[in-house]
């Protein structure tokens, strides 16, 4: 089930929210807690059945080991125990989302002939993989209780943050999962979520998928494009990843609410960072964290000298890379934004005097190399930057203009087509104009949560928020994706 | 009361009024026409034919229908209607398929009596599935419920307001695809031999004839599944049409083996539907001024809409009729223009 579908809007959530609240009412909380597990578990299960027992085995599995690495327990035991549980869960991962990689490249390298096997991934294996591992760290350094299993299963399966993140923290849900005051509708809260939720669905819904018209249609035609009609592909696919996963969070924040619970933020502002290593301190803040908590701290970070922590740098984005795909165009990408955080870690002070400026050029870095994440192989990387810096000029922008048809603006088109088909070009130059203008806007103004404290209690911003919410709804029919959920 | 509760109050009564407006909207102009036919005074605007055909065979006034695939979308009902005194409404399955378009038909006759029935007959749609085809997953379910409780994608889509309900009423106004012209797909379209050509590539080689297992069954079915529909409504008069295609047709049945399975199909289905007394059965394939000139097409078989009009003219002046009598000394003399294309007249265009 997808946030931005119509089941999901005016069945399941519904459903849920209401069954948490009168469930909640009751003397007993578990019994809040099991319905709101089990709709968790129907929203993951919708998708595809069969994930749900990789979810429910990898949920037991935690939950054993945890209540194993018992306090009493002898130091050597509970490393054990910790590098079974890690080891289980990077197994795991490692099985579902790299096994072919790995064969493929074992094929290509050792000249084998081994063959491949179908295998579907999970849906957001990598996000409850990695909270999972976090929680069992925590539990081996007794900073972490043993819970109830139905508040452990609760926090992993929580379906709001399950497929694409935030990674939550123990010490972020379940404190306020067992909460007495949580267990009542805080009506300010559900506001606030319902317009977060908004928000994020007009971001993805009214943005991102618009962005993908264009993205989608010029990845499939790389050989055809020109220099222009290639950077504007490659900017193109920067926002249209900014908007869906920022709007995906903003979701995902917006019903956390709604159910009472405040979950972390993921994005602050990334595309204004005026440095890489700025970039990563707003843009998927969750993984970061849990990056630098738990590989990038443990390995030294910057306490063992420069050349380690150019090293530790290194290891993290490789890991980074890794993570968001089994595909040599994730591991350039992390390696790419390795080698930058070195670079801005060994010349702090090599920067551009004027700040627009070392904005502008993180921004060029970053797009670059997210192109690079976009492109389905490297040699299709490659034709990429080829076209980007030699693809000559052939009138392909026009081309990628015009497939921006969106229903909107059709009657419009169809005007300009019978009664001034000269202008019909120069219109569809202006829609990309104005669909980049939104969107840099956006980037530039203030975040959705900022927005909301300081205009959602004017009735014009509640009337633009119902807009909002209308139009995306209206535009669900055409179904997407989340581009992060493969992740 | 808490302040945010009156703002999320507002937010839900902002959001009810413009949903209430865009259901308001879908419904006057109901584009499907899933609820009513158009109000008084308006004319149908038919420019959808899979989206519109269920709701306009539920919802509008006829007493006849003019059954079809894509070759039969560019007849003028209205000629029919004043020919034979009846209203009469387009059932167009763009494959042709025989158990589609008998579902489209039982459809039409929960809620109307009807007098004639046009069939414009596709041979080769004989010999396709005998099972219905209509829910597949690229077609709406809501279309065929009279349910309103899934009409959720038809009444909130951006698609249905910002594409279809404004295109419906351009057309309108330009009478685009109103009256006998639903449907009519042919404006803008290129019929010509150079036009033609460019959807025919011919073989080098030319296959021997082969036996295709399917075919007899399949027609078989088909043919029973059109009895029932005959026997089961003698009221009902029938008249099949059995369309003109160009000789690119013949030619591309001859290169690939397959003439003589669609000769297997003509003597299988012209005794079948003659034995019934309800029936009458109009032959244009041998039309060889029409099929052997490339000018009347656009492709292998979809024909101008001049050639639609004269199959009219003809069936209404009883011409090209066949019966009992002479349907073999129809099928001999096609198969001597069969020959006649794929030996002498196919080679004016192709070198």
């Amino acid at each position: 089930m997808l946030f931005n579908s119509v089941i999901f809007i005016t069945v399941f959530l519904p459903a849920a929210l209401f069954g948490w609240y009168t469930l909640q009412k009751l003397r007993n909380p578990v019994w809040a807690r099991l319905f709101l597990t089990g709709m968790s578990l129907v929203f993951y299960g919708y998708y595809n059945i069969s994930y749900l027992w990789v979810l429910l085995a990898s949920l037991c599995w935690n939950y054993m080991l945890s209540a194993a690495l018992q306090t009493g327990a002898a130091p050597n035991v509970r490393k054990s125990l910790l590098a079974i549980g890690i080891t289980g869960n990077l197994g795991m991962l490692f099985y579902f989302k790299y096994f072919n990689f790995f064969l493929e490249n074992c094929n290509f390298f050792l000249h084998t002939d081994i063959r491949l096997e179908e295998i579907a991934l999970p849906l957001g294996i990598s996000f409850f993989s990695f909270q999972q591992i976090s929680y069992l760290i925590e539990r081996y350094h007794k900073r972490a209780k043993h819970y109830h299993f139905l508040d452990y299963s609760c926090f992993i399966s929580f379906f709001p943050q399950l497929v694409a993140g935030p990674i939550v923290l123990h010490n972020e849900f379940l404190p306020q999962l067992v909460d007495r005051k949580n267990r009542k509708l805080n009506r300010d809260l559900f506001y606030d979520g319902v317009c977060l939720f908004i928000l994020g669905l007009s971001k993805k819904v009214l943005l991102a998928d618009v962005l993908a018209v264009i993205v989608n249609a010029e990845y499939e035609n790389i050989l055809y494009l020109d220099i222009p009609s290639a950077w504007i592909t490659i900017i193109c696919y920067m926002l249209e990843l900014y908007f869906d996963f920022s709007g995906y969070c903003d979701m995902a924040r917006g019903l956390g609410l709604m159910f009472g619970f405040s979950l972390p933020e993921n994005f602050n502002s990334p595309l204004t960072a005026d440095s890489v290593r700025d970039f990563w301190r707003r843009w998927h803040m969750t993984l970061s964290r849990f990056l630098s908590t738990y590989i990038y701290i443990p390995l030294g970070g910057n306490r063992k000298g420069k050349a380690r922590q150019c090293v530790n740098l290194l290891i993290v984005f490789l890991v980074s890379g890794l993570w968001h795909g089994a595909n040599w165009t994730f591991i350039v990408w992390g390696v790419m934004h390795g080698l930058a955080c070195v670079w801005d870690s060994l010349f702090p002070h090599l920067r551009f005097r004027f700040q627009w400026m070392n904005r502008l050029a993180t921004g060029i870095f970053v797009t670059l190399s997210f192109s690079i994440f976009r492109s389905d192989s490297l040699q299709s990387a490659w034709l990429l930057w080829k076209k980007l810096f030699a693809g000559g000029m052939n009138g392909m922008f026009l081309g990628l203009c015009n497939v921006l048809q969106i229903p909107e603006t059709y009657i419009i088109q169809k005007a300009l087509k019978y009664l001034f088909p000269q202008a019909l070009n120069p219109f569809f130059v202006m829609c990309l104009v104005i669909l980049l203008f939104i969107s840099i806007l956006l980037i530039r103004g203030k975040k959705a949560h900022q927005w909301l404290e300081d205009n959602g209690q004017k009735p014009s911003a509640i009337f633009c928020l119902a807009t909002l919410f209308t139009w995306s709804l209206i535009s669900l029919s055409q179904v997407s994706t989340f581009l992060y959920f493969n992740f | 009361m808490n302040k945010k509760t009156k703002q999320l109050k507002l937010l839900a009564a902002m959001t009810g009024g413009w949903l209430i407006f865009i259901i308001a909207f879908v419904w006057l102009f109901d584009p499907f026409y899933q609820y009513h036919a158009p109000f008084w005074g308006l004319e149908a605007v038919l420019y959808d034919r899979d989206n519109q055909m269920p709701g306009t065979i539920r919802n509008f006034s006829y007493d006849s229908v003019l059954v079809g695939s894509s070759v039969a979308e560019n007849f003028d009902s209205s000629y029919l209607d004043d020919t034979y005194g009846c209203n009469t409404l387009k059932v167009i399955r763009a494959s042709g398929s025989v158990a589609d378009l008998l579902y489209y038909l039982d459809m039409a006759q929960e809620d109307h009596v009807l007098k004639n029935v046009f069939w414009c007959l596709d041979l080769f749609a004989l010999n396709t599935s005998s099972e219905v085809t209509l829910y597949d997953k690229d077609i709406p379910r809501y279309l065929y419920t009279k349910s309103w409780l899934d009409d959720f994608p038809y009444v909130f889509n951006k698609e249905v307001i910002f594409v279809k309900i404004p295109l419906m009423v351009v057309n309108a106004l330009r009478g685009i695809n109103t009256g006998g012209h639903a449907y009519d797909w042919s404006a803008d379209k290129n019929f010509s031999a150079e036009g033609a050509m460019r959807f025919y590539s011919r073989p080098e080689e030319i296959i021997e004839p082969w036996e295709d297992q399917e075919l007899e069954g399949q027609v078989k079915t088909n043919l029973a599944l059109l009895d029932r529909q005959i026997e089961g409504h003698p009221e009902i008069q029938y008249r099949f049409l059995i369309p003109p295609y160009s000789m690119l047709w013949w030619d591309s049945a001859y290169v690939n083996g397959m003439l003589e399975q669609d000769f297997y199909i003509l003597e299988q289905t012209l005794p079948s539907l003659l034995k019934h007394p309800n029936t009458e059965v109009y032959y244009f394939q041998k039309e060889e001024n029409i099929i052997c000139d490339l000018d009347n097409y656009m492709d292998m078989i979809h024909y101008s809409p001049e050639i639609n009009q004269f199959m009219l003219e003809h069936m209404a002046a009883g011409d090209n009729r066949i019966t009992e009598d002479n349907w073999e000394n129809i099928i001999g003399s096609m198969r001597q223009l069969a020959d006649k294309i794929t030996q002498k007249e196919i080679y004016r265009y192709y070198k």
